[in-house]
């Protein structure tokens, strides 16, 4: 997926103007594991899946991945797998790059090692076949702990089983596009990605999070 | 058998029906000037009309701008046609309706030539009838909301009731000249050089034909009283119009303030010099037809025919002005008045609007219109002369012909290539984007909390976002800018020029705190253009985005 005209068209002017650019990220995809998103999940306030590839997203220019080889913590021991495989750059739904976690609520911290104005963040729990995970929340704090300054980006725990408060996001199919999660430029080092269970198992997956900040 | 029967043909049917076959030909003109009157997408300068008409459907308000938007008669034409079209609000306007002022002025043009039928023939009416109906100019600019069409029709009228009076004395053709003269004051600045013209042409050929003494085929009946009704009827509806009926006074001494203004942009503006020869241009060439010349320059270079034959009295085998020759009678052979007062002020006009750097297509009109006339002149002139010989068959094949050519190429000018820059007679036309721009804003409210009211930021630079305000026209959340404005907050659907990104950008990620910097998406791959040349980019706020792209998900083809 390319965009020629607009990046010509940025890459021109941020040539004769020296001031603030906003530019698409040109976020490498992994291959798709399937093709179609089946709709059949008996899954409450479940967004609509769409076949239409997502259109970049515009931010400030010189943003990039953050997250990149970065720290991860975890909730619990990863039954299989090993956590800095969340932020080792790769997406690909294969069994070497899936770190799976215990059933129920558990959640992976990623430590951003400073101070980012984060403005996307997009998760690939697994895409090797089609599912929605439960009670997705992601939060983005400066406390490592959580407890102070805490910025939740993102929460479709509609029925409140995590006790972060009740969720109005929806759920969603997971793809080889990720779920991308607007962080409107919050400031913060430590990002928190929650998850109890999904529609295929009780366990909880990461292939890779990418927060993208300066 | 049917080689002898053309020879013999002497335009019998013309003289036995002159009527019916003028009623034949208004079934051309009225096809092409309002069938499908709203498929062109709204150039800049009808949008800007319609909005400033809007103000007076749905306020009441009508207020003359010396300095913009022309004269009050398109307004107020249109507010009738929108009344008889039981359109009581801007918001339910269409193209149609406003479009259709000024295609029924241009078949009123047609209609208008009738009345000189007592003193040129039916065959020159008839015959300049059927090229108007035909014309891809005068079928192009009929169905263009703009005041051109208005200025000619009410300037014929002018002239045709005044030349009836001349011929008649009667008082009633002087109050409706008066009438008609008030109206072309009210409609636009550049009626002026039309009128200059044919004050020339008025006195050279009252000079040639009225012989020493100049009024000499005036009325009778000429008197002060006339000139007084003429002044009075040509006051009275320019104060009403230009006065907003009197409720805005300062409207009359603006509508001579006006040409000051006038003056002083006649050259200003940049964008439309061209040279001299641009309206020649025009009319000859494109790139859309696979013909080597456009069907407009049958009408020129027959026009110029037809205006030597008027200059130099050779139109007939004897017919040669002299200053003691009457005017020419129904069905006589010979240049008449008309036809030399139409060759001057043709004349006079092609000079003049070619002269002036300041130029656009429908400003030929006047003279377009002149060469019609002396086209139909020329043709008739020459079918006359050319008694029954085998070279008639010749030209009456010509002239099938060329009427063929004038039809295929105003079809491809109004219904196929009405918006394409290889048609000469689009000008900065906004092309089928601005319908992708409208589809997608229509759709994007549709999943909007806020429906209509969804609030758009529109920032195109030197607020050239037209004809954007006619189209969405049914937003009223909308804002309109020529630059960022830091000052009100960012809206959930911002459409931006590309020279307005860096401040956009600032904008968004810059000025608001951390934690308040939502993110955008471009709503479409490619960007669309207003206009040929300015782009604009569409961008959704993401939260909307999601609602978007739930709603239907096969809308975006990324």
């Amino acid at each position: 997926m390319s965009y020629p005209i607009v990046f010509t068209t940025l890459l021109l002017t941020g040539g004769l103007v020296a001031e603030a650019q906003m530019e698409p990220l040109d976020i490498e995809l992994p291959r798709p594991m399937f093709v179609g998103t089946p709709s059949n999940f008996d899954v409450e306030r479940l967004e609509e899946p769409h076949e239409a590839g997502r259109p970049p997203f515009l931010a400030p220019a010189g943003i990039t991945n953050v997250a990149l080889d970065k720290p991860v913590y975890s909730s619990g021991e990863p039954r299989t797998g090993e956590l800095w495989r969340v932020t080792d750059g790769d997406k690909e739904a294969t069994s070497y790059s899936v770190v799976e976690l215990d059933a129920g609520h558990q959640h992976v911290t990623i430590d951003l090692e400073d101070v980012f104005n984060i403005y996307a963040i997009i998760i690939w729990h697994y895409h090797m076949s089609a599912r929605v995970y439960h009670s997705v929340v992601v939060q983005v704090s400066d406390d490592p702990d959580f407890i102070f300054d805490v910025h939740t980006l993102f929460n479709n725990d509609i029925n409140n089983r995590l006790g972060l408060g009740v969720g109005e996001d929806y759920h969603y199919v997971e793809t080889n596009e990720g779920k991308l999660i607007d962080a409107m430029g919050v400031e913060g080092r430590y990002v928190r990605l929650h998850s109890m269970g999904n529609t295929d198992n009780d366990f909880n997956h990461y292939i890779e999070v990418e927060v993208y900040g300066n | 058998m049917i080689s002898t029967t053309i020879l013999r043909w002497k335009f019998m049917a013309i003289k036995i029906k002159p009527g019916f076959l003028f009623l034949v030909i208004l079934v051309p003109a009225l096809l092409f000037r309002f069938g499908g009157l709203s498929i062109r997408p709204m150039h800049t300068d009808e949008a800007v009309h319609a909005v400033k008409f809007g103000e007076l459907l749905d306020n009441g308000v009508y207020l003359f701008d010396k300095n913009e938007y022309h004269g009050p008669t398109l307004n107020y034409m249109t507010l009738i046609a929108a009344r008889l079209g039981s359109f009581d609000s801007f918001i339910s306007l269409n193209e149609s309706i406003l479009r259709s002022v000024p295609a029924l002025s241009g078949v009123m043009i047609i209609l208008l030539l009738a009345l000189l039928a007592g003193y040129t023939g039916w065959r020159i009416i008839i015959t300049a009838a059927l090229l108007l109906a035909i014309s891809p100019a005068m079928v192009y600019f009929s169905r263009y909301y703009i005041h051109e069409m208005l200025l000619i029709f009410f300037n014929l009228a002018f002239i045709v009731f005044l030349y009836r009076y001349i011929r008649s004395g009667k008082p009633a053709w002087v109050l409706l000249s008066g009438i008609f003269a008030g109206l072309m004051f009210s409609t636009k600045s550049t009626w002026i050089i039309i009128f200059a013209g044919q004050l020339i042409a008025f006195l050279i050929t009252v000079r040639i034909y009225g012989g020493p003494k100049p009024v000499r085929y005036m009325p009778s009946k000429f008197t002060a009283t006339h000139i007084i009704l003429f002044a009075l009827s040509a006051a009275i509806p320019s104060v009403l119009l230009y006065s907003s009926f009197l409720q805005n006074p300062a409207g009359i001494a603006d509508s001579i303030i006006t040409y000051r203004e006038y003056l002083s942009r006649a050259g200003a503006d940049g964008l439309h010099i061209h040279p001299w020869y641009y309206y020649i241009s025009l009319i000859s060439i494109d790139s859309c037809s696979p013909l080597p010349f456009r069907a407009d320059l049958w009408i020129f270079l027959s026009g110029i025919g037809g205006m030597i034959m008027a200059f130099t009295g050779k139109s007939t085998k004897s017919a040669k002005p002299s200053r003691s020759a009457k005017p020419s009678r129904p069905g006589e052979p010979g240049c008449n008045p008309i036809i030399l007062f139409t060759a001057i002020s043709a004349l006079f006009s092609g000079i003049v609007f070619s002269a002036l750097p300041y130029k656009t297509p429908w400003n030929m009109l006047y003279f377009y219109t002149t060469m019609v006339i002396l086209s139909a002149f020329f043709f008739v002139q020459l079918l006359k002369n050319s008694g029954n010989t085998p070279l008639k068959a010749g030209y009456m094949a010509l002239v099938t012909i060329i009427v063929l050519h004038l039809g295929w190429q105003s079809y491809s000018d109004n219904f196929k290539t009405f918006a394409s820059p290889c048609n000469p007679y689009t000008y900065a036309h906004p092309g089928n984007d601005l319908l992708t721009i409208t589809n997608e804003v229509e759709k994007v409210a549709s999943i909007s909390p806020e429906g209509k009211d969804l609030y758009i930021e529109i920032i195109v630079t030197d607020n050239g976002y037209w004809p954007l305000p006619w189209y969405l026209r049914e937003f009223p959340n909308t804002g309109w800018w020529g630059e960022v404005n830091m000052e009100v907050p960012a809206a959930p659907f911002i459409i931006c020029s590309p020279g307005n990104l860096p401040q956009l950008t600032k904008k968004l990620y810059e000025i608001p705190p951390p934690g308040q910097r939502r993110l955008y998406i471009p709503l479409l791959e490619h960007d669309p253009e207003l206009r040929p040349g300015t782009e604009v980019s569409l961008y959704l706020r993401k939260d909307y985005y999601d609602r978007y792209a739930r709603s239907n998900n096969r809308v975006l083809e990324y």
